[in-house]
């Protein structure tokens, strides 16, 4: 009954880690997609590494971290979708809250607001972004002493693409 | 027809306790278990169902109705009430699916998905991982489980009929507390309102609970069963007859289980494939239980057990659909009260019958 949990568990825990995607230039690219099919294109900083989770991006570089998640927006009001978000972060250990800020992408096809995150060993910030199709959710996470990229220059990482 | 059975020949069963016994190894490994898992729920789930309580209970009638149906379905496969006396068990049975099972699957299914995530494309990971983690980690976690179940209550629980039903039990305590975790997620990661994600969820787990894990489970808890020492019929088996129906029915239930997570065939053939499997496991398990019955009838005819019995009533046993015609003539005969008497003298019987063989094992 113990071999159930633990032999995945104890193997999870040992083989070696799948490898990140290091980006060579500052070309790279992990395109999230949701599962309306609306397509997120998130570009990897030179010297970053990205992993594709499927409708999640995520990006590594020294000590930070950028967790990129993308959801179909619909005719929701992406006020109410960040705040139950911002609960659904809470309860797996991000907890945020929106600090009266708002953002946009240089290029001005998505925006949103910008907000404050913190977990058990790492703090950061935090913006939910949108257009009329997708509502994106970005975490800059980092250790104290090594400060995280600003979030406006890891949301002009982030652009739509045509499906 | 002659009245059945004085009070004190009627079919007793056994008094003596099948879950509380402390003088058992099993029974420790039984609280254990049961005590680890629902730590385990507890520690994984507690605070996201705390979350989402308002909606839970807010969806609770259709938890409700849901629940009783269920039971009253796996209540269908016991033709022969071979399980009847001892509720119990089956309570005790569903506890572990519920709380041991349903922890440790999860766990085991996070940690598996873990690993062959460093094996398989995401993009392909995301659509074939239910179908690569779940049919091998819940059917093992729910299958050690019954198997706990019918060690524990092996003095009453041995036969083909009764594990069925066990591990109906376990997969129907495994699934009701698997859908309490989904519809959680559910309520936590829709983006409108709890309600909405939960309802929609529960709906859904609903529709699709014919089959699901308490028949994949009962398969593969007879499969468990007859590999058993403890198994009533294990003098009468050859060991290569014990070996191949242990092995169809265990790889039986993990086969339902994959051609339902797998992403292909389309839902309907998905679930035309399941229903045939488990028929057919079903009727040839009944089908097998029923010559059981017939044979003990045979065996018992005309003991003092069954002194009280009328001959009609024994040979109205073997099926529904006897019964029933006994009790249809009963009704033309004597009316509506008289059906009735054929029917609790039906039962009594079935219990006698079975009382008999338990007393003789």
């Amino acid at each position: 009954m113990l071999a159930v949990p633990l032999v995945p568990t104890i193997l999870d825990a040992t083989l070696p880690q799948r490898p990140w995607d290091p980006a060579e230039t500052s070309a790279e690219q992990v395109l999230t997609i949701t599962d309306g099919g609306n397509i997120v294109v998130v570009e990897t900083p030179k010297g970053w590494e990205a992993l594709d989770q499927g409708d999640t991006a995520v990006l590594r570089g020294g000590d930070s971290r950028v967790l990129v998640e993308a959801y179909d927006l619909g005719q929701r009001d992406p006020v109410a979708v960040a705040e139950r978000l911002i609960r659904l972060h809470r309860i797996e250990g991000i907890a945020s809250a929106l600090d009266g800020g708002s953002i946009a992408s240089s290029d001005g096809t998505l925006a949103g607001q910008t907000c404050v995150v913190v977990t058990q060993s790492a703090t950061g910030t935090c913006a939910f972004l949108h257009d009329d199709e997708v509502i994106i959710s970005v975490v800059v996470l980092s250790h104290p002493g090594q400060p995280a990229p600003p979030i406006d220059q890891v949301v002009d990482l982030i652009t739509r693409q045509s499906q | 027809m002659t009245a059945l059975a004085q009070p004190e020949q009627a079919a007793t069963p056994i008094r003596q306790p099948l879950i509380y016994r402390p003088e058992s190894a099993v029974f420790w490994l039984y609280v254990v278990a049961l005590s680890a898992g629902a730590f385990g729920l507890l520690l994984g789930y507690g605070i996201a169902v705390h979350e989402t309580m308002a909606a839970q209970i807010a969806l609770g009638p259709v938890w409700l109705v849901f629940i009783v149906f269920l039971i009253w379905l796996m209540y269908q496969f016991d033709p022969y009430r071979s399980v009847r006396h001892y509720p119990q068990v089956l309570v005790a049975g569903t506890a572990l699916g519920g709380t041991t099972a349903c922890s440790s699957a999860l766990r085991g299914e996070d940690a598996l998905g873990g690993v062959l995530a460093r094996y398989i494309d995401p993009d392909t990971l995301t659509l074939w991982q239910n179908a690569l983690t779940a049919p091998f980690i819940e059917e093992a976690a729910k299958g050690l489980c019954a198997a706990v179940i019918l060690v524990l209550c092996s003095a009453v629980f041995n036969r083909v009929s009764q594990a069925l039903l066990v591990g109906m039990f376990v997969g129907f305590g495994f699934d009701v507390m698997e859908d309490l975790t989904y519809t959680t997620k559910q309520a936590l990661s829709s983006l409108d309102s709890d309600l909405s994600g939960a309802g929609g969820n529960l709906v859904v787990r609903i529709v699709t609970s014919i089959p699901a894990h308490w028949a994949y489970t009962s398969l593969v808890t007879v499969g468990i069963l007859v590999l058993l020492p403890t198994f009533a019929d294990r003098a009468r088996w050859t060991w290569r007859r014990r070996v191949f129906v242990a092995a169809v029915l265990l790889a039986a239930g993990p086969f339902m289980h994959f051609v339902w997570d797998a992403p292909v065939p389309d839902i309907p053939m998905k679930f035309v494939i399941n229903v045939v499997v488990f028929a057919v496991a079903v009727f040839l398990l009944l089908r097998y239980e029923r010559h059981r019955i017939i044979e003990r009838i045979a065996a018992e005819r005309g003991s003092a057990r069954l002194d009280g019995v009328d001959s009609a009533v024994l040979d109205s046993l073997p099926t529904l659909r006897t019964r029933r015609r006994l009790r249809r003539q009963a009704r033309r005969s004597g009316g509506r009260a008289a059906r009735k008497a054929v029917k609790f003298q039906q039962r009594e019987a079935l219990d006698l019958v079975q009382a008999a063989e338990g007393n003789s094992a």
